[in-house]
Formats: C-alpha cells, sequence, structure tokens
C-alpha cells in the first residue's frame, strides 16, 4: 500500500492544488477529520473551513468554501467552488469583506432567512475562513 | 442621382460603420476564447460533482423508496418553470431571436398540454420579449454576463431551487433550461435541458463502492443537490456566453464585409458619376467651341 496520498482540490476555475501528502486534515460539517493513507472509502460535506495537508514535517494550510471531500484509498478529491491559498489572501480586503457583510447582516435585524440572509452568511463564513486561514499559516511557520 | 458629395458622404459613413463591425469582431473574438476556456476549466469539477451524486442518489434509492428527496422526485409535470438565458445586448445575429422563439414555442407546447408555465430569464434581451409578451417572470437577472463567475451561477441557483422547492403554492413540478449550446465559433444549438427533478446518472450497484458517509447519505445529498444544479446553471451560462460571442462575432464579419461590397459598389458609382461630369463639361467646351467657329 501507497503511503503517500494525492490531495486533489477542484473548483469551477479549474484545478486548484495538486499536491501529495502524507496526511489530509478537513473540517466537516460535523468536525475535524484526518485521513491517512489506506483510509476505507470515505464521502464527506466539507463546511466552509480550513484545510491542511502535510508531507513529512512540511505542514501547509488553505481555507475552502462549503463543498466535498471524496477519499478513495492513494487519493483525496476535495470539491468546491471556492478555494485560497495563504499568500492569495489579502487581509486587509478581507477584513473590509467580512466588516461590511456584518454590517449588512445587522441591518437584517429579526428575520434570520431567505435567500439573501444565506448569501450573506456565505459571505462572512468564507471571509471568516480567509482569515483563519493566514492566521493558520503564521503559527506553522 | 445623387450627387458626387452624397456619395463621398456616404461612402465615409460606411468606411466608420465598417471600423466599428471590425471592432466588434476582434473584440467578441478576443472574449469568445475567454469563454471557451472558462468551459474547459469547470469542466473536471462538472464532471467529478456529477460522479458524487450519481453515487450518492443510487445509494440513497436502494435505502428510502418512499423518502425522496424533493429535487429528485419525479411528478406529472403539471407547473413548469422555464429558465431562458439571452444576451444583454444585441447584434449577436439571431442569437436571441432563436432563443426566445424556442422557448416561446415550448411555453405553447406546455399549455397546450395542460400546464401552467413561469419564466425565470436571465439577460435584458429575452427579459423585455417574455415581459412584451406578459408571461409569468417570477426572477429575472441582468447584467449576469459582465463579470461571470461561480457566485453569480450560486445565486441564480439558489433562488431557482427556493422557487422549486418552497416558493409559491402550489409548487412547482419540473424545471428547464432553454439556451444556447456553443458547437463551434460559427454554430449554435438551442437547447432545452431538464434541470429540475435532477436525473441522475444510472450507475451499475457494484460500481458504487462501499463508501462511509459523514453525516449521512440523506444529509449530503441536501448539500450535493443544490449545488449540482449552481453547476448546471454555471454550465449553461457558460455555454450561452460562448455562444453569445460566437454568433457576434459571425454576425460582425458578415457587417464587415457587407460594408466592404457597399464600400466597392458606391465607389464604383463615385467614379462612374465623376467621369459623367468630366465628359459633361468637355461636351460644353466643345460645343462651345464648334459654336464660336461655326
Amino acid at each position: 500500500m501507497a503511503d503517500v496520498l494525492k490531495l486533489v482540490v477542484t473548483t469551477p476555475v479549474g484545478l486548484a492544488l495538486e499536491a501529495e501528502a502524507h496526511s489530509v486534515r478537513a473540517q466537516s460539517v460535523k468536525g475535524e477529520l484526518g485521513i491517512l493513507p489506506g483510509h476505507l472509502p470515505l464521502l464527506a460535506a466539507l463546511r466552509c473551513g480550513l484545510v491542511w495537508w502535510r508531507m513529512r514535517f512540511d505542514t501547509r494550510v488553505a481555507c475552502m468554501g462549503p463543498g466535498f471531500l471524496e477519499v478513495e484509498p492513494d487519493r483525496v478529491n476535495v470539491l468546491s467552488d471556492l478555494f485560497a491559498l495563504p499568500d492569495e489572501i489579502d487581509v486587509d480586503e478581507t477584513k473590509k469583506e467580512l466588516a461590511a457583510a456584518n454590517e449588512a447582516l445587522m441591518a437584517f435585524g429579526e428575520r434570520h432567512e431567505g435567500p439573501a440572509y444565506e448569501e450573506l452568511q456565505r459571505d462572512i463564513d468564507w471571509a471568516q475562513a480567509k482569515l483563519d486561514c493566514v492566521a493558520a499559516a503564521e503559527k506553522l511557520v | 442621382m445623387p450627387s458626387l458629395k452624397d456619395i463621398r458622404k456616404r461612402i465615409g459613413s460606411v468606411k466608420n460603420t465598417q471600423k466599428i463591425t471590425r471592432a466588434m469582431k476582434l473584440v467578441a473574438a478576443a472574449r469568445l476564447r475567454r469563454a471557451q476556456q472558462a468551459i474547459v476549466e469547470m469542466r473536471p469539477y462538472a464532471l467529478k460533482t456529477m460522479d458524487v451524486l450519481s453515487a450518492v442518489a443510487a445509494r440513497a434509492k436502494d435505502d428510502e423508496e418512499e423518502n425522496v428527496h424533493p429535487l429528485l422526485a419525479v411528478r406529472e409535470p403539471k407547473r413548469v418553470m422555464l429558465v431562458v438565458l439571452t444576451s444583454d445586448r444585441g447584434l449577436a445575429g439571431a442569437f436571441n431571436g432563436n432563443i426566445c422563439k424556442a422557448a416561446f414555442q415550448k411555453w405553447k407546447q406546455l399549455e397546450a398540454e395542460g400546464s401552467t408555465v413561469a419564466f425565470t430569464v436571465i439577460g435584458r434581451k429575452g427579459r423585455d420579449y417574455f415581459r412584451r409578451r406578459s408571461a409569468d417572470i417570477r426572477h429575472d437577472f441582468t447584467g449576469v454576463f459582465e463579470d461571470l463567475n461561480m457566485e453569480r451561477a450560486g445565486e441564480i441557483g439558489r433562488t431557482i431551487v427556493h422557487e422549486y422547492t418552497e416558493g409559491h403554492e402550489p409548487p412547482l413540478d419540473a424545471c428547464y433550461l432553454v439556451y444556447n449550446e456553443f458547437k463551434s465559433a460559427i454554430s449554435q444549438e438551442v437547447v432545452v435541458e431538464q434541470l429540475l427533478p435532477i436525473v441522475p446518472m444510472e450507475v451499475e450497484p457494484d460500481q458504487v463502492g462501499d463508501f462511509i458517509y459523514e453525516p449521512d447519505k440523506a444529509s449530503l445529498l441536501d448539500r450535493l443537490l443544490p449545488m449540482y444544479v449552481d453547476v448546471e446553471v454555471y454550465r449553461a451560462l457558460l455555454e450561452s456566453v460562448a455562444s453569445e460571442h460566437g454568433a457576434r462575432m459571425t454576425a460582425m464579419d458578415a457587417a464587415t464585409n457587407n460594408a466592404k461590397d457597399m464600400i466597392g459598389r458606391l465607389t464604383l458609382q463615385y467614379n462612374r458619376a465623376r467621369q459623367a461630369a468630366i465628359t459633361k463639361e468637355l461636351m460644353e467646351i466643345i460645343g462651345g467651341a464648334e459654336a464660336l467657329n461655326g
């Protein structure tokens, strides 16, 4: 059995990442999960958050929107419409986005439902994930 | 007979038009290349989503016959929504005309079969067309193509799903996409495609590996199905954009050629008129000289 996993992240704008890893860690809707080579086939729903992968002693992190993770014996497929590596993220810009989205959310008041509200919630989750990602990347170095 | 000055002016204006059509053709060609690129980039994602969805749907079907997910449930199509993809701008040959005509035919055909038809229209041209015919437009989107990305497609997709599952009472039974499929730079084809309920690909039972599902199949379907709708909408949008630029390119190429022919014809006419004027003057001079001699 192979002792390396192939991590492939696919987004609507093409393959976002193709990397080899000894282990992959991701955040599912229920909690965090770690994948090692030889894992049983698994299909998990991922929430908007972070994904880590480790090659020997080198751990990397990236953030992604809500999506799916499919595990084959020597391959991990991640599907999401959003994906960003830490060095692609503009922290100041993201903070502005987050503040703007939060403000818009406040204007909603009591009615916490409907497509427009969900749209905003998605924006907030994504901005937060990007900020978390930068913070996590700094901790790794 | 138009005067020399009139013809010269006319040639000038046709030349200007030709410059514009040629520029539009070049712009359309550049945009077409980008749109094609986007389709290629999008393909693996769409395939993978369909793969995963089909595998889960096939599995879920075995488990719970009676409790089918609302986006998969097949009912008799009594209330139907047509999602029509047109463009915001004209000057693209028969692009918008074809799509509107096809959607209109489908509308009348569905009504003849006893269904009621609602619309979601994307693009200014289609919106105006169906508004004039007082169709039941539930949602319309314009300006989508200026900055087309998955986010925008997702918004449209979620609006459609929302309308389908918890929109008006009584609920919709089916939803069709009407759009131009991109065949090549010079040809597009109008297609009417079923978007909802979703029909998963048939998967051989033994091909579906023994997966662990987290959290469980039903919740996974809950997330996968709307995502699939987004992907389908995005794909249709990209196809439509590529077709639009292809159609515009062809139309503008034809316009440029027509302008060239017209300039040729006008130049000929101009030269003839000029020659006629010269001849006329010569005749007058000769006539005058003859009269003096005589």
